[in-house]
């Protein structure tokens, strides 16, 4: 049964978003994204169009109720059957590798499957010992996990270790929301017509992407740069340097796809709301949305010196 | 009739447009929903999948088949539910019973009609169909995105007398005219249209109820197509966006104490509640006992939960205390070691396990040979109880605004959380000199009921005393700090001192300092604001600083934020 994925280039709005997910698709070592917010605004729509745009690309999904053992891989128990030895069963980790990686509600996951998962996030490599079996096998994928804070916090701890996260919230603008409608009733009428009508735009995406994957190790950062990303983690009182180290990661990726050999203060304004927006100290008694204004308004003045 | 009507409608919309993927009925017991619910299958043409709340994984998305895996001596898989997707639908009933991963998956499998499969070097996609829902307390006892997953939705309310009687009276159903209006509705369905001023007016709708999901949008579309199409016609029109915008929007918007929001089902056929006698001219001081005499079943959006309450226990849930009573000690949430003196053997787990050394055996005439280092033993998960202090400002300016109405109708409902989870509730009033513990780590509904409903009102604000007794109630009872939760209701403006004397200073000192006791307990808290007025002390938000609690204005504050705080503090 195949399932006709909606095109990426069809998505209303959500541009922080499509960034993010694009920028890890390019520059898989950024470590992920963590897309916080309010149930019902496209975010498992976009991660399975994303996918659609690399034709080898797929996403797997990563239940819930994952055990551990078929998150990182068992015994095969038919191998060891018909020739009796010990084999591996490769898990949801293996499947992933190459592949986008989808969690949908990552807090409501239990804590040492998120461990697992960021371990081999980071590492690119999945080790096992367990079952009598001792293997480890390359586990490199783009971990995409969504959730909604009302549900309960992700640990801050495993949320620094997400490269980039962002904040999607409904859309309030009937406008906007009449041609989410339309589009999506279009689709459903015909999907092969409505895809056929986005190919060209998907296809100058795709060359967007390749493009950018090979212009992104000639893009230079000039000394500038690296003391305005100081400067800036300094002034929004992050101490993790995951987040400095993400911040050139991204800016880079960022110049790439724009087609720029060079980073600037442009892009650092537009990939740091990615990078610091969940690194950000949180203050129990202050209402989250005032302390992410205050980011914005952070980031503004120190880009807009930098130009 | 008006509430069955509706949920007979919701039926066919379903039965009509496959879209629409789900609906819920939530009710009490007894008020309907299983016999509306039986007729799905002649509505639909399908049959019916029950989904029992003690589901596991294995059986969603198929598993190992130890009967043929014996047998053929080789692994061999069978289908879970979500394979089986031929002409069938789900029945879910009693959704908030079910394990929270679980409940998710199933709603989200069915809103995207997609399932993944990760098995062996197959990643197999299904398509689950459709699926009715029930659920016999209020909606926010779900989260959010289970909710927002769940197609269509109808609230039904106990019936009155008339309306029992309008039952019983009433002629049964059509079922074959019923099929041929499907019939030719389902055939319709396709040549339906929406123009873009119905979308305008249905994103307006969404926008207003301030429910910003898009999935509202888009299932709002369908089941006004749907409606068009059970009503001969193909363009959809205003009516119909209006008929439908009720079971889109029951479930996707907070129920606030505000009397009936605009967007709740007409079925509400309560009268609405009779205003509270006003007290504004009786002093600030006086200090007079104030009965409460509202009763709170006929406080609008709680009056759902109060109904719940006054149902006989026994009728009302005896399929939920059956699956209750399979679990021995708490949940299988994997397998661990065998313990000779604790054998809690899992079975499945044996087996799969002796599975690889058959061909050791070969010449027994058994059919698997399972020896003693097979043996796997079950690892369960035991919830420890909860304790929930409530600590309730009783004070004459609680008295206003009907607050201590809707405390209590928090209260209540809470406390029916907390019977079905193994919780316990304590609560504390603040009132005249000294607090008082009016209940002690309580399961009992009645109990509680009755206590609430004599809660007295008035006088000043003995909040450091308050304080007090809830560190006592939390040290004497055998739950340790980090499973008590506390909820303080307060304006915050002290006025007795610990030892009972009225003097303010000192009165704010005394409750600070026991503010700073209950913060070195290192328990979870939530304070809850009730000041009014222009002039704001907000004291209740520096007590909040000092006790390292999470802070809410009560104009805030819902059964669905409390429920948000019970369950992840925060």
């Amino acid at each position: 049964m195949s399932i006709k994925n909606y095109p990426f280039t069809a998505l209303v709005g959500q541009e922080e978003m499509k960034l993010a997910l694009l920028l890890n698709l390019i520059n898989p070592s950024l470590g992920g994204v963590c897309i916080t917010g309010e149930k019902g605004t496209a975010k498992s729509t976009a991660v399975r169009a994303l996918a659609n745009v690399l034709e080898e690309l797929q996403v797997v999904t990563l239940p819930l109720s994952a055990t551990e053992d078929r998150v990182v891989g068992t015994l095969d128990i038919e191998h060891t059957l018909k020739y009796g030895e010990k084999k591996f069963e490769p898990g949801i980790l293996a499947k992933a590798h190459g592949h986008i990686l989808y969690v949908d509600e990552i807090n409501l996951l239990e804590d040492h499957i998120v461990d697992v998962l960021l371990d081999a996030a980071a590492m690119g490599v999945n080790t096992i010992e367990r079952d009598g079996i001792s293997y480890s096998h390359a586990a490199k994928f783009m971990l995409v996990g969504t959730m909604n804070p009302e549900e309960g916090e992700l640990r801050p701890q495993l949320l620094d270790r997400f490269g980039l996260s962002t904040t999607v919230v409904g859309e309030k603008d009937t406008n906007q929301r009449v041609e989410v409608m339309k589009r999506r009733l279009e689709f459903e009428e015909n999907p092969e017509a409505f895809i056929l009508s986005y190919t060209s735009m998907e296809q100058a995406l795709l060359e967007q992407i390749q493009q950018a994957k090979k212009m992104l190790l000639a893009v230079k950062v000039r000394d500038e740069i690296y003391e305005l990303i100081a400067q800036l983690s300094i002034a929004l009182q992050i101490e993790s340097h995951r987040a400095d180290i993400t911040m050139i990661k991204a800016a880079k990726t960022v110049a790439a796809f724009e087609g720029d050999l060079e980073v600037t203060a442009y892009h650092i304004q537009k990939v740091a709301p990615l990078v610091y927006s969940h690194r950000l100290k949180q203050n129990p008694f202050e209402e989250e949305g005032k302390s992410l204004e205050e980011m914005y308004k952070i980031i503004e003045q120190h880009c807009v010196e930098g130009l | 009739m008006a509430g069955l009507e509706k949920a007979l409608l919701a039926l066919k919309l379903l039965a009509v447009n496959d879209r629409l993927k789900s609906v819920c009925f939530i009710g009490p017991a007894g008020s309907g929903k299983s016999t509306l619910l039986s007729l799905y299958p002649q509505l639909s043409n399908r049959s019916r999948i029950t989904i029992p709340s003690h589901v596991t994984t294995d059986r969603l998305y198929g598993s190992v088949s130890l009967d043929d895996s014996i047998r053929q001596k080789k692994v061999v898989y069978e289908d879970g539910l979500f394979q089986k997707t031929n002409n069938v639908y789900f029945l879910v009933e009693h959704l908030t019973q079910f394990e929270e991963q679980i409940a998710h998956e199933i709603v989200k499998a069915i809103d995207q009609q997609f399932v993944q499969v990760v098995r062996q070097d197959v990643v197999e996609m299904c398509m689950p169909n459709t699926a009715l829902y029930t659920l016999s307390e209020p909606i926010c006892t779900l989260s959010e995105n289970i909710r927002d997953c769940i197609g269509l939705s109808v609230t039904f309310t106990t019936a009155s007398k008339e309306q029992r009687i309008a039952i019983l009276k009433n002629q049964p159903l059509n079922i074959d005219q019923i099929q041929q209006e499907l019939c030719q509705a389902r055939e319709r369905l396709p040549y339906v249209t929406i123009d873009e001023m119905m979308l305008q007016k249905i994103a307006l709708k969404s926008v207003q109820a301030s429910c910003f999901s898009l999935r509202a949008d888009l299932y709002m579309v369908e089941a006004a197509k749907a409606h068009a199409a059970l009503e001969n016609r193909l363009i959809v029109i205003e009516q119909d966006i209006e008929n439908v915008a009720p079971f889109i929007l029951n479930h996707r918007t907070d129920q606030q104490y505000a009397p009936a929001p605009p967007n709740e089902p007409p079925q509400q056929q309560e009268p609405l509640p009779q205003q509270p006698p006003n007290n504004s001219n009786v002093p600030q001081q006086q200090i007079e006992d104030i009965m409460l005499d509202v009763d709170i079943a006929e406080h609008g959006a709680i009056s759902l939960t109060a109904d719940v309450f006054s149902n006989d226990k026994k009728t009302s849930s005896g399929k939920a205390a059956a699956q209750f009573t399979t679990i021995k000690k708490g949940r299988q949430i994997g397998t661990t070691s065998y313990k000779k003196y604790e054998p809690d053997i899992d079975f499945f787990a044996t087996m799969k396990k002796a599975i690889p050394e058959q061909p050791l055996f070969e010449n027994s005439d058994m059919a698997i040979i399972v020896k003693p280092h097979h043996f796997v033993n079950k690892k369960r998960e035991y919830k420890k109880s909860q304790h929930f202090i409530f600590v309730v400002d009783a004070s004459q300016s609680m008295h206003q605004n009907e607050q201590i109405t809707a405390v209590k109708g928090v209260v209540l409902s809470l406390l029916k959380d907390a019977y079905q989870k193994r919780n316990v509730i304590s609560l504390i009033s603040m009132y005249k000199e000294r607090a008082e513990v009016l209940l002690t780590m309580t399961k009992n509904i009645a109990l509680a009921r009755q206590t609430l409903n004599k809660l007295k009102v008035g006088g000043k604000t003995p909040l450091a005393s308050g304080l007090e007794l809830s560190r006592q109630v939390m040290i004497t009872s055998n739950i340790p700090f980090s499973e008590t939760k506390l909820i303080l209701l307060t304006d915050g403006r002290a006025n007795v001192t610990i030892s009972g004397e009225q003097h303010v200073k000192q009165a704010l000192q005394d409750s600070f300092a026991q503010a700073e006791l209950i913060k070195h307990t290192g328990l979870q808290a939530l304070v809850v604001d009730t000041e009014q007025g222009k002039v704001k002390l907000q004291k209740a938000q520096q007590l909040a600083k000092a006790m390292q609690a999470n802070y809410i204005s009560f104009s805030q504050f819902s059964t669905q934020k409390a429920y948000q705080f019970i369950r992840n503090g925060g």
